[in-house]
């Protein structure tokens, strides 16, 4: 079979593969940039939180922001998109009790709970939090994440979509305003450093930044022609949760969505312990994660690990990578404890929800593999040698 | 229980937040510190460390902390230095050229010399009682001999006065001291604020030693 692929950021990755001399990023990871003495855009922006940022007044700004939107009649002043994990547990708790804001959440539900996820996530609620959860028609989410796990090579596609727009559904039905996203992810993990200095972003540039360059309607379009998907599937109001409200519509209703990590600096790390001891989060009970070594990051979602292990396909870097970058730049680990723990671990097949996974997307292991090793014929990285595919270049 | 002041050097290289937790498990206030002015209000201090010890030293002399943390030591105040922040504690290092430390315990730091195991040091490894002295009345009081600690470096101390090492630690062909303590003035090359329960063992230690 001949696959194709809509991943545009894909073929502009350079064909000579660099590192970061201060963390296991590679050039591989699309929009990571790197300065001449070779240090990555995320590891100069991390210097630049430690040292030259003035937190200060961005916590004063913080609390201009909170005085603007505030409202004391009891209705929502702040929609939390939230799953109930360590980091919009750190941002809801901090807005509700630091600055006396009434926060609305909102969930936008994983593919499918894994029971840890789906515990921390009524932890939270019980905690305190008014939380309204966003379900997508079932047989919809699944054909759009078959299409994208083969066109874009990452079936967790879909679930990105609805992620970034069902608060705004939320915050226009609830007449709120203010939108408080956790981290500028673009910034804090290796992207455009565009709003290095801003606290907001406009919605015209998550196609290209989240998107791969593409939105749910040319997936949509491709689900059409080959006859996976029906008109009647597809009507508007059925997708409108994919798709955030046109800019001209967010102008008219005032809507602004802020990160909290540009007025706080941001610790992943230190929010799992935060929201450990006030909205009883907890690690996974199974012990670190497959393809990896922590135990309390991305843990909602059967299918997460396979989001992180075609990322692993198409630029070599898996999740332990993922983890150990920022562990590195929050200096919780050095970089030769990073290398060694990517060479433990970034590689391990995320075999635990497999099964699960294939029935979800109604594949078989075959066809599983062949996109695969599609990605990775792709990819600058990986090559077929003697019967197997072989990983190049690794982090040294 | 009285509650203790305990400074944590900030110096941008290390892992302070943990290092500040482990302080508080331990019933006592953790002050992250960048001022040396406030140096000598702490009940003690704790030096982390982690990184090339050039740019740790330089970092500590040209804003001052170090002429404060040797004042600090010198009058017989506590001092604990961690991994980095114990090499820095020595005479000088051969990491990178050849540094000058703090010069509180006479003595130098040396790289693995084994090119049969992997360097740098990841992992979990034991430390051993030195046979010149007991663990009874320092702050490894109550540790278990031969107790495992999580270590990650490539260089190591060599006390000039072999008294000074309280514990070493075998890797490859080298044994190393990984415990010194000389007066008030105590390190450890391991990390004891990743070691888990015998870890904050130690940090309890160390603020309680002294009251």
């Amino acid at each position: 079979m001949t696959f194709k692929t809509l991943d545009k950021q894909l073929h502009s990755l350079p064909t000579e593969i660099i590192f970061c001399r201060n963390c296991v990023v590679s050039n591989q990871r699309p929009r990571t940039e790197f300065n001449t003495k070779g240090i990555c855009s995320a590891c100069q922006w991390a210097y630049e939180k430690d040292h030259t940022i003035d937190w200060d007044t961005r916590a004063k700004e913080l609390e201009d922001v909170c005085n603007q939107f505030r409202r004391d009649d009891g209705r929502f002043d702040v929609i939390v998109p939230s799953s109930g994990a360590k980091d919009s547990a750190f941002v809801a708790h901090q807005l509700k009790t630091r600055f006396n804001m009434n926060p609305l959440c909102v969930t936008w539900a994983p593919f499918a709970w894994t029971p840890i996820g789906w515990k921390n996530l009524q932890a939270f609620i019980a905690a305190g939090y008014q939380t309204i959860i966003g379900w997508p028609d079932g047989i919809l989410h699944r054909k759009l994440s078959r299409l994208a796990f083969e066109l874009k090579g990452d079936a967790w596609e879909p679930f990105a979509y609805g992620q970034k727009s069902w608060a705004f559904h939320i915050a226009e039905k609830f007449d709120v305003q203010l939108i408080m996203y956790g981290e500028n992810g673009e910034l804090e993990y290796g992207g455009t450093t565009k709003y290095k200095h801003q606290p907001k972003e406009a919605p015209e540039e998550w196609e290209k930044a989240y998107f791969k360059g593409s939105s749910i309607d040319e997936l949509v379009q491709h689900g059409i022609e080959r006859g996976l998907l029906s008109a009647p599937e597809v009507h508007a109001d059925k997708l409108a949760w994919y798709k955030a409200p046109t800019p001209e519509k967010i102008a008219e209703l005032n809507l602004e969505m802020h990160w909290y990590s540009y007025y706080q600096k941001w610790t992943p790390q230190e929010n799992f312990y935060y929201a450990a001891k006030h909205t009883g989060f907890e690690t996974n009970n199974l012990g670190r994660s497959e393809s990896t070594y922590t135990k309390y990051a991305s843990l909602d979602d059967k299918a997460d690990g396979f989001h992180f292990y075609l990322a692993y396909m198409k630029f070599g870097l898996g999740r332990a990578s993922r983890d150990a970058q920022q562990d590195i730049r929050r200096h919780h680990l050095t970089r030769d404890e990073g290398v060694a723990l990517v060479k433990r671990y970034d590689h391990e097949f995320p075999n635990r929800h497999f099964q699960w996974f294939l029935d979800y997307l109604d594949i078989n292991p075959d066809f599983f593999w062949e996109v695969m090793n599609f990605y990775r014929s792709q990819s600058n990285v990986w090559k077929y040698h003697a019967g197997q595919w072989v990983l190049t270049r690794v982090v040294e | 229980m009285n509650s203790k002041r305990i400074g944590i050097i900030d110096y941008t290289l290390g892992n302070l937040p943990n290092v500040a937790r482990a302080v508080s498990y331990s019933g006592h206030d953790p002050i992250i510190l960048s001022n040396p002015k406030n140096v000598k209000k702490m009940d003690a201090i704790i030096l982390p460390g982690v990184g090339a010890f050039s740019v740790g030293i330089q970092q500590l002399e040209s804003s001052g902390m170090a002429d404060s943390l040797r004042a600090y030591a010198l009058s017989g105040m506590p001092l604990l230095g961690i991994c980095l922040g114990m090499q820095m504690l020595m005479t000088s290092s051969e990491e990178n050229g050849y540094w000058d430390g703090l010069n509180l315990i006479p003595g130098t730091v040396r790289k693995f010399t084994d090119s049969g195991v992997k360097i740098p040091q990841i992992g979990w490894n034991t430390i051993n009682p030195a046979t010149t002295r007991s663990w009874e009345k320092t702050f490894l009081k109550g540790i278990e001999e031969q107790s495992d600690f999580y270590f990650i470096h490539s260089y190591f101390v060599k006390p000039d006065n072999e008294n000074d090492t309280l514990a070493y630690t075998q890797y490859g062909t080298d044994t190393f001291c990984s415990v010194i303590s000389r007066d008030t003035i105590m390190g450890c090359q391991f990390h004891p604020e990743k070691s888990g329960a015998i870890g904050l063992q130690i940090i309890s230690n160390f603020i309680e030693f002294f009251s």
